[in-house]
């Protein structure tokens, strides 16, 4: 599970990625709501890059990394990240492989489910979610955009993170061949 | 294919088992993950801080993107507000008056019992489950845990954690945060609760307190024996929303620049 993983690369990523957000993107929200989620982003591109093993693994990593700047119960994180980076790799390896515009697509679409799903996580906690409305529909339309265009670079990063090239125990994923880069 | 699926689903399945179980430890107070939480912050303050200023510029692009309207009616309003201070600045005597301003804005003044920091605000952060407020004092200024935070209006929050020059608030906006009020006419006693970023706090009177409380009622911390907050701290005002009793906060959760940090005793270590 673990043999494809750059740790060195992964501890840069997730360290980067965690303190720009905690420093800068907590700080700086859309409209006044939402906030642009970096974590979210990159795991997102580990879902469509590693096997559904690796990112749930990966997602969990980087949700501790979250849970140690908020006081939301500590692993709460893990466990959204976790189950959001298994989720998206186990609906990658059940779908064609995808061009450029697919993924833009499925990458605006996932941005779009995470943040949604982050607001039910906040409203457990009774953060009360943004009031549905047409500015709704346009902040998650933004969500959407920005996801789109970030699952990009994040998948690359994702590919620096974890050996996609190399063959794991019953293939990159599961079938015994190698996802195409 | 189903033995990778099953491996995958069950290694899913320890995951989802350990984080509920941190979960768990966690919610039962202090343990290893506030030791965890407090060296993260500490060991990053540097680095955070080196980040925000150099991601500043992104910030404000991104800012000025996504609140362009905003950003050009307060242009407007900026442009009208220096014409008139141009027209003043001849009359202004020194900038004493600014300073007493600020003396005022963190002067507290209902409570001696205890020292005060001041601290700046500096760094105020929302996340999809709640809002954290630093502060540039820590440890080394006496601050420690569960020490109330107030400004010259009134009842701020609780520090939840402090390392050396940083503490972390929770605001009593939070609903983790339960603060013992009485009221100031009646000493009729109840608890405010948090009900989430923005909104009014939640009051819970006593029974039979609300036919005796006067709508507007003044919320005071009560101080009562046990509580984290000393008496007489301003908390909020009462108000009935759809006859429930809420409370407004006397203190300004959204405009937060400086604060003073309560250095209760029973806090330290």
């Amino acid at each position: 599970m673990i043999a494809r993983f750059r740790w060195s690369h992964i501890v840069i990523v997730i360290g980067a990625v965690v303190i720009a957000q905690v420093a800068t993107f907590d700080q700086t929200l859309v409209a006044g709501t939402v906030r642009l989620d970096l974590p979210l982003y990159l795991l997102i591109g580990v879902g469509f890059v590693a096997r559904s093993d690796e990112a749930a693994l990966l997602g969990f990593v980087v949700g501790l990394s979250v849970d140690l700047f908020q006081f939301s119960p500590f692993g709460l994180n893990a466990l959204l990240f976790g189950i959001v980076g298994w989720s998206l790799a186990e609906a990658r390896v059940r779908m064609l492989q995808p061009g450029t515009t697919f993924r833009t697509f499925q990458g605006a679409l996932a941005a779009v489910a995470v943040t949604s799903l982050s607001w039910f996580a906040g409203a457990i906690f009774e953060q009360d979610p943004p009031p549905f409305t047409n500015r709704t529909l346009g902040i998650l339309a933004t969500i959407g955009i920005i996801g789109g265009v970030l699952v990009h670079p994040a998948t690359r990063l994702a590919r620096w993170m974890v050996d996609t090239q190399m063959t794991a125990p019953g293939g990159a994923d599961g079938s015994g061949r190698v996802i195409a880069s | 294919m189903a033995t990778r699926t099953f491996s995958s689903r069950r290694l899913m399945l320890l995951l989802a088992c350990t984080a509920v179980a941190m979960m768990t430890i966690d919610a039962r107070g202090g343990g290893p993950f506030q030791s965890a939480r407090a060296t993260a912050y500490g060991v990053t303050q540097p680095v955070r801080s080196a980040v925000g200023w150099v991601l500043s510029p992104v910030a404000d692009i991104w800012q000025g993107a996504v609140h362009y309207d905003d950003l050009a009616r307060e242009n407007d309003e900026l442009r009208q507000r220096v014409a008139e201070l141009e027209g003043r600045v001849d009359g202004l005597p020194d900038v004493q008056g600014e300073l007493d301003e600020l003396r005022l804005a963190t002067g507290v003044d209902f409570v001696e019992r205890y020292p005060l920091v001041v601290a700046r605000v500096s760094s105020d952060r929302r996340t999809s489950v709640e809002r954290i407020i630093e502060i540039d004092r820590g440890t080394s200024d006496g601050i420690f845990e569960n020490m109330p935070v107030v400004t010259g209006e009134g009842l701020v929050g609780l520090v939840i954690l402090a390392t050396g020059d940083r503490a972390q608030i929770r605001l009593i906006s939070d609903p983790r945060l339960n603060v013992g009020v009485v009221s100031k006419g009646t000493r009729a006693i109840g608890v405010s609760t948090g009900d989430g970023d923005g909104a009014d706090l939640i009051l819970d009177l006593e029974e039979g307190a609300e036919a005796v409380v006067n709508e507007d009622a003044r919320f005071e911390s009560s101080g009562l024996e046990g509580s984290r907050y000393p008496g007489g701290i301003p908390v909020g005002q009462l108000t009935i929303v759809d006859g429930a009793p809420k409370l407004v906060p006397f203190a300004d959760l959204e405009r937060l620049a400086f604060v003073s940090v309560i250095l209760v005793t029973d806090s330290a270590p």
